[in-house]
């Protein structure tokens, strides 16, 4: 069984629209970020990764999910960040869960995988393999909205931690 | 060490149609149920109930059969649906395997929950499923009863589950806005 060890964890207390883990320590083999969270908003968006606030064509992710509309599956390869999860409309407010591993995040000598499970209420449901492609160690994650269309904001009440893996 | 077990259940000689982890602590983040189970009556698929609540569950399930793939929202609403149990009719001795992420247990906001499971035949048939899963309730979650809501499930003996607590914390390191 994985060993985890808690880094931080926020609860939002008022809407906002980023969440920043900063300072992340080096000491472990992998991360894990853990999201719960409700959006509020007037258009659908997703909550996006950034890490290390690098903000350049050198992320990639392979998807396989399910929406009401059916399967889906996918790939980009030239992104300017990875994902966490897609939301309903403010009008009908939805959970959404990620659980996002982050391995070997502060290996100097590989790019950075991610396996990401997550999902929407009943709207959607996906895995994915995400990469940053870059040798740096990850040092800060950032969430945010990839467009101000619709002010999309996180709501108060969503929770998101991180957690350490021992290796 | 901030994943903790909580409890570990063993089916005995004489099976179980239900298994409810009561009293769950309140001071962890997240809850995570592992389970192993195989089922000697017809009915596979596994349930689960929060503080023994009847009402406010969905589903939406991705799933593969070997052959295809598929997404359907569960037809059940009483309970919420997390996955399967190999059956009397697949191959002796298998036994599927779940796994159950439940974030946010104790907030008091609604709940959801995420699992992923395999289910072997000795290749005549194979399903493997992703599944997401919400609890409308603000409660917080004290009890956990596993079951299948006709009550046509006898979960066959050496089946098991596990319960983990993740506990919230600081390393005093990171920073957070």
């Amino acid at each position: 069984m994985l060993h985890y060890v808690p880094l931080q964890t926020i609860t939002t207390t008022s809407n906002v629209a980023t969440i920043n883990f900063t300072s992340i320590p080096q000491n472990y083999k992998d991360l894990v970020l853990v999201s719960n969270y409700t959006c509020g908003g007037t258009a659908n968006q997703y909550l996006n990764v950034r890490f290390n606030s690098i903000n350049s064509t050198t992320y990639g992710y392979q998807y396989f999910g399910a929406t009401t509309s059916g399967v889906t599956q996918g790939q980009l390869d030239t992104e300017a960040f990875m994902y966490v999860n897609g939301f309903t409309a403010a009008a009908s407010p939805t959970i959404a869960s990620s659980v996002f591993n982050i391995m070997d995040y502060s290996k100097t000598t590989i790019y950075k995988n991610v396996l990401n499970r997550c999902s929407v209420g009943t709207s959607s449901v996906e895995l994915s393999a995400q990469q940053l492609k870059t040798t740096s160690a990850v040092t800060s994650i950032n969430l945010f909205f990839s467009a101000a269309t619709g002010s999309p904001v996180i709501l108060a009440g969503s929770t998101f931690s991180l957690y350490g893996i021992v290796g | 060490m901030s994943m903790d077990l909580v409890e570990t259940v063993t089916v005995g000689a004489g099976g179980a149609s239900t298994i409810t982890f009561n009293s769950i602590p309140q001071d962890g983040t997240d809850l995570c149920l592992v389970y192993s189970f195989r089922n000697t009556t017809g009915g596979n698929g596994i349930y689960l109930r929060f503080n023994g609540s009847s009402s406010g569950y969905a589903a939406r399930v991705l799933e593969g059969s070997g052959t295809a793939v598929s997404t359907y929202l569960s037809s059940v609403t009483d309970s919420g649906y997390i996955g399967e149990a190999s059956t009397f009719s697949n191959t002796a001795n298998m036994f599927t395997p779940v796994g159950v992420y439940i974030p946010n247990y104790a907030a008091s906001n609604g709940k959801s929950w995420s699992s992923d499971y395999v289910k072997e035949n000795n290749n005549t048939a194979s399903y493997m499923a992703s599944i997401g899963g919400t609890w409308s309730s603000g409660a917080a979650i004290t009890s956990i009863t596993l079951t299948h809501p006709t009550g046509t499930i006898n979960l066959a003996q050496n089946s098991t589950v596990s319960l983990y607590k993740i506990t919230k914390g600081s390393d005093g390191i990171t920073s957070v806005s």
